[in-house]
């Protein structure tokens, strides 16, 4: 089973940290251009001495600088290698201290340090709207992979199993609307289908830019005739927690359930929600 | 409807609570005529099973008349008169398939908890904390039975409660005991445990050929009744010989070709190995007590089996791994998959094979519940074996 697949898609769902990383990605492109076009200008502004070398080290810098503006525009996540970048400009102004112009390297140097601290804002903001590690789990189900493929498929019929939804509603073929219940109150996102096998697998992934939210299930037949080994991986914005491990296992289980004996099972206790003693529920007076 | 529940360590009480309902299709709700108290119900009255909360329902050897079914069930009408099978089945997993009823996959619906406990889940079991499902049990006055459609076995006329009660669990549970011993003739068994259970696979492995059949436990009246009823050869009262000794008399140094253990988490013993058993169990450190178990390893042949029908509930430790392994030996357990073994044993109830009648010895109405758990407990009038008239 390909469970590399899932590392593609949208990096950075956080609509602040995108532009964040952009407007860093503009600064290095016109910082870039003026260092490739007029070294000797900045080389004044800044206060780095005059000799031969120096417009050659700045057009250096400069290319860097493009390169980096290049890179965050198309890579939102590539803004971490501007603190590369940083460390080399400052070793650079530190050096210039020997023979440069020192009222004018002082404020160089806080403006550098303003920049490479907006830099780790960048990179942290960018690795923390990354997606989780994917929440996995497997359950052999004793029907075929083309009947577990079939119910699953039916997306409005995913709430008999699915305990945290509430709707599903198909919108096309591709995209669908989920309802969600969860405990800071009703989630609501739009969901498309990115990759899809008949019989083999699905995944789908939110295009609502709030809910980062993207998964997989795949379908394959058990060893020794035993039905399908379905497997699931589900990823969200780790400061999410949508979903932990037994929340997904319990999940399919209780799919399992609905394509084994036909019905989501159910025990006294577990009947209404939350701790019940192992008793009828006090609603359910039959006589 | 009255009901027995737990309240707390023990603390049982009879108590009035809803009435069951359908809640699946596969359901049936069943009028319970006849239950029994079983020896893990004390468990649990002990509090050695986690995951039991105030009121739960207790009790798992229970039968009765079918008052209403599912709409999915076929094979059972208003009116029959059922025995039900303690642990709950779907009939459909892969586990069921295979006949291995009590490792269901589908009928525990708090299989999560007890995948934390045990790394994968067995099935549900009425009155048996919730980590085994959180169904509400059979003593009580009715029950709703999941997957009525597999489970209850339907019980012919002429035939009284008590001759067929303990189809729901403990004869099939000591037949299943003796069967994983793989007898052969001339064979001698060791049976740790003359409770109802020990009794019960005395009385099977009887029935499947063995040669010897050797009881061990402490209560005179329950080696007698091992020996007069239940077919015993032998008896040994821990209390007064070494079991050991007479072990090796009486196989000719060999020691038994299989030893069952019929004793389970609470086992009663002697000296440090007992002592030390005791107080990790009052810690809560361990559950589980070993005594019987490392005794029935340490005695059994090399090459033997031992066959574990003793309930067990967490980790035990003290285990003699060494003996176990350099000799060969071969371990078979579980809780047993009643539903194959129910109407086979009906018929061998039917052709006058064994009478499980032999075993009881009180008979009480449902409010007294908790007069019969202390009776059982303190092995009071010896007793052996409550019957609660619903």
């Amino acid at each position: 089973m390909d469970i590399q697949t899932q590392t593609e898609g949208p990096e950075i769902a956080d609509d602040r940290a995108q532009r964040l990383a952009k407007g860093l990605g503009v600064f290095s492109l016109g910082l870039g251009l003026a260092e490739v076009a007029a070294p000797r200008a900045l080389a004044r502004l800044i206060g780095v001495d005059q000799s031969a070398a120096t417009p050659w080290i700045l057009r250096a810098l400069g290319a860097r600088e493009i390169g980096h503006g290049l890179g965050i525009f198309a890579r939102p996540k590539s803004v971490w290698t501007r603190l590369i970048g940083d460390a080399i400009d400052v070793a650079y102004v530190a050096w210039a201290f020997r023979d440069g112009k020192r009222s004018r390297l002082w404020p160089t140097m806080g403006a550098l340090a303003a920049v490479g601290a907006l830099d780790v804002l960048a990179t942290l903001a960018a690795k923390r709207s990354e997606f989780s590690k994917p929440v996995t789990s497997s359950m052999t189900i004793n029907r075929s992979p083309e009947e577990c493929y079939a119910r699953w498929r039916n997306f409005s019929q995913l709430p008999q199993f699915m305990r945290y939804l509430e709707s599903v509603t198909e919108l096309d073929e591709r995209r669908s609307h989920w309802v969600a219940k969860s405990p800071i109150g009703v989630l609501e996102w739009d969901a498309e289908i990115t990759a899809e096998l008949p019989g083999r697998s699905i995944a789908w992934q939110s295009v609502s830019p709030h809910m980062p939210l993207r998964g997989r299930v795949t379908f394959e037949a058990a060893p020794g005739g035993r039905g399908t080994e379905i497997c699931v991986e589900m990823q969200t914005a780790p400061f999410a927690k949508l979903f932990t491990r037994a929340e997904v296992n319990g999940d399919l289980r209780r799919f399992k359930q609905v394509l084994e004996t036909g019905e989501v099972v159910v025990s006294d206790a577990t009947s209404v929600p939350g701790l019940h003693p192992a008793q009828p529920a006090p609603q359910g007076v039959r006589r | 409807m009255r009901a027995n529940c737990w309240m707390g360590k023990k603390d049982v009480r009879v108590e009035t609570v809803p009435d069951p309902k359908i809640l699946n299709s596969r359901d049936a709700i069943v009028k319970i005529s006849s239950t029994a108290i079983c020896g893990s119900d004390l468990h649990l009255f002990n509090g050695f099973i986690p995951t039991m909360e105030k009121g739960d329902i207790m009790g798992h050897e229970f039968m009765g008349e079918v008052m209403e079914v599912g709409r999915d069930v076929k094979n059972l009408k208003v009116g029959d008169r059922v025995v039900v099978p303690f642990p709950i089945a779907c009939g459909a997993c892969g586990s069921c398939l295979a006949g291995l009823y009590s490792c269901c996959e589908n009928s525990n619906p708090n299989a999560w908890l007890a995948e934390k406990m045990m790394g994968h889940s067995p099935s549900g079991v009425f009155g048996y904390s919730h980590m085994l499902g959180g169904f509400a049990g059979g003593q009580a006055e009715y029950a709703r039975v999941p997957f009525a459609d597999v489970g209850p076995l339907k019980i012919p006329n002429g035939l009284t409660d008590e001759q067929v009660l303990f189809l729901s669990d403990i004869f099939p549970t000591g037949y299943m005991g003796a069967e994983m011993c793989d007898i052969k003739p001339g064979q001698v068994v060791a049976v740790w445990g003359a409770g109802p259970v020990g009794q019960f696979a005395i009385a099977s492995a009887k029935m499947l050929g063995a040669e010897r059949i050797i009881a061990i436990d402490r209560f005179p009246y329950r080696l007698n009744m091992a020996l007069e009823k239940a077919g015993a050869t032998d008896i040994l009262n821990y209390e007064e010989v070494s079991v050991r000794e007479a072990l090796l008399e009486l196989t000719g140094g060999r020691g038994p070709d299989a030893c069952i253990d019929a004793v389970g988490m609470e086992a009663h013993g002697h000296g440090i190995p007992y002592a030390y058993d005791r107080a990790k169990q009052m810690a809560r450190i361990d559950f589980d007590r070993t005594v019987a178990l490392r005794e029935a390893i340490l005695n059994c042949k090399n090459g033997g089996v031992v066959s574990v029908i003793g309930v067990y509930g967490g980790f035990v430790d003290k285990f003699p791994m060494g003996s176990f392994m350099n000799r060969s030996l071969t371990m078979r357990t579980g809780q047993c998959h009643v539903h194959r073994y129910m109407q086979p044993l009906l018929e061998r109830i039917m052709n006058g094979d064994l009478d499980p009648t032999f075993i009881i010895t009180h008979r009480m109405q449902l409010g007294d519940a908790p007069k019969g758990y202390d009776t059982f407990l303190a092995k009071e009038e010896s007793c052996m074996k409550v019957v609660l008239k619903a």
